[in-house]
């Protein structure tokens, strides 16, 4: 009754293909905006797209989730190293470390989470503590490690293959507390 | 679409209101189409719940990130509310509100409360996921998209013929941030590797099927230069990606489909789904068609 009345007011013609388009044969009642409620909207638009954009350019997560869109986007040399980030833990009266899981299942962080902040764990070990801890507490039927060790597996490349043996490198160790 | 082809000056006279007026701009009006109400109540039950599905499997590492304290990294707006780092109790409070919101959210069950809160609650849980390390960027989309469902107000599944501006700009926003995500990180690969024909001619899927490849795909390790030619095909569709946004019919269709298979490929061949993002290409389809005629409300 109202849409009629405001038909008729307005002169204006009922939208049928509107209708049509929107996959029915109802009637639609178009819901005007208020300037405000256009403004609001564009502008927030706009102000996420120039944050996303900095983000980009800045080469910085910091803003998420308007940050940069990092995953994969730095070249690899087809004659470079492949590295990959790896956890173990030596447990008493084993004679070699045992590698671990690297997740959340595991240590209660995933590699990615890791090598996110390598140069901040390298630097400082005792942050390794706290793997040790969280292992501990996920698997309470199994012994405590002894030491916590992580580490790197290098791969060379030639022309985009792997070359020989993966070469494994320790970056950072701590004797859990 | 749906408005009349006819110059601003005389709509203004038409309908007598100025913020109606405003809408003859082709800017504004491509911003915020009028759009059917229960495309929105649809496209909600899929954001909210996949919103679910997420915390318990894709960012469930927030439980565990519990015991990690030490290696909480705040991102810029967390540290800026003052977020504290999340303790075990904290995330499993976390995790059942956003379940319980989220359910009343899909359900469009007190709307505009129940999505604010998932708003409050899964952004909590972001920047828990996020804040320890790597920061993924497959939700970016979706983030935007609970952020912005909200904003719509009421949108019940029987409003197949009504139509609103406010849900023309939420799913415009999704929309965008979806094909941003792609060209966006064409943009990325041109910063972070200086050149992009570095990246194109480089060894990224070498690398990535090395670290975490299905042992299916490791013989493609074998064939470097179709990896090659796959990098640059990357390259192709995720620049040409706003284009989405300009197709319509089956052009559109076809578009939504090449991009759900990208990603099943990259799934199947290292695991990684992007399904925070899949979900999101929802936001491009009629999904009003989905609701039975005889449940769509009647003239009124």
């Amino acid at each position: 009754m109202d849409e009629k009345k405001r038909r008729l007011l307005t002169n204006r013609k009922p939208p049928a293909d509107a209708a049509a388009s929107a996959g029915s044969a109802t009637a639609m009642k178009p819901k005007p905006m208020t300037k405000w409620s256009i403004m609001w909207r564009l502008g927030a638009t706009a102000i996420a797209l120039v944050i996303l954009t900095c983000g980009q350019f800045l080469n910085t997560n910091d803003f998420f989730p308007l940050g940069s869109l990092t995953q994969y986007a730095t070249a690899k040399d087809l004659d470079g190293e492949v590295n990959s980030t790896c956890i173990e833990a030596q447990f008493p009266g084993e004679d070699e470390p045992r590698r671990l899981g690297f997740n959340t299942a595991t240590v209660g962080i995933e590699r990615g989470d890791i090598e996110s902040q390598l140069d901040r764990v390298i630097a400082h070990p005792e942050l390794l503590q706290t793997l040790a801890d969280s292992y501990e507490r996920l698997h309470p039927d199994e012994p405590k490690p002894e030491t916590m060790i992580l580490c790197r597996n290098v791969t060379q490349l030639e022309n985009g293959q792997s070359v020989g043996e993966p070469e494994h490198k320790i970056l950072a160790t701590w004797e859990v507390q | 679409m749906n408005k009349p082809a006819k110059p601003a000056p005389k709509t203004q006279t038409l309908t007598g209101t100025p913020a109606e007026a405003k809408v003859g701009n082709p800017i504004i009006r491509w911003f915020t189409p009028q759009i059917s109400l229960a495309r929105v109540a649809i496209f909600r039950v899929f954001v909210y719940v996949f919103v679910i599905i997420d915390v318990l499997t894709i960012s469930a590492d927030v439980i565990p990130h519990g015991w990690t304290p030490d290696l909480y990294q705040p991102l810029w707006l967390a540290r800026f509310l003052h977020i504290p780092p999340v303790s075990v109790l904290g995330a499993q409070i976390l995790l059942a509100a956003i379940i319980v919101f989220s359910l009343l959210a899909a359900a469009g069950i007190l709307q505009r409360i129940s999505g604010w809160m998932v708003v409050i609650t899964f952004g909590l849980w972001m920047f828990y996921t996020q804040g320890y390390g790597y920061v993924a960027h497959d939700h970016m989309a979706l983030v935007i998209a609970v952020v912005v469902l909200p904003t719509v107000g009421i949108a019940r599944f029987r409003d197949v013929g009504t139509t609103s501006a406010k849900a023309g700009w939420a799913l415009r926003v999704v929309q965008i941030s979806v094909v941003l995500t792609y060209f966006y990180s064409v943009v990325m690969k041109w910063i972070a590797s200086g050149n992009i024909a570095d990246w194109g001619n480089g060894a990224v899927i070498v690398w990535a099927l090395m670290r975490r490849g299905a042992e299916w795909s490791k013989p493609f390790l074998e064939m470097p230069g179709l990896l090659i030619a796959g990098q640059w095909a990357t390259l192709v569709f995720e620049f040409l990606s706003p284009i989405v946004l300009f197709l319509k019919g089956r052009w559109l269709y076809g578009a939504v489909v090449f991009f759900l298979l990208f990603h099943l490929m990259t799934y199947f061949a290292l695991g990684i789904h992007f399904l925070p993002t899949v979900i999101c290409w929802a936001a491009f389809l009629p999904l009003e068609k989905l609701i039975p005629k005889r449940f769509a409300a009647s003239t009124r």
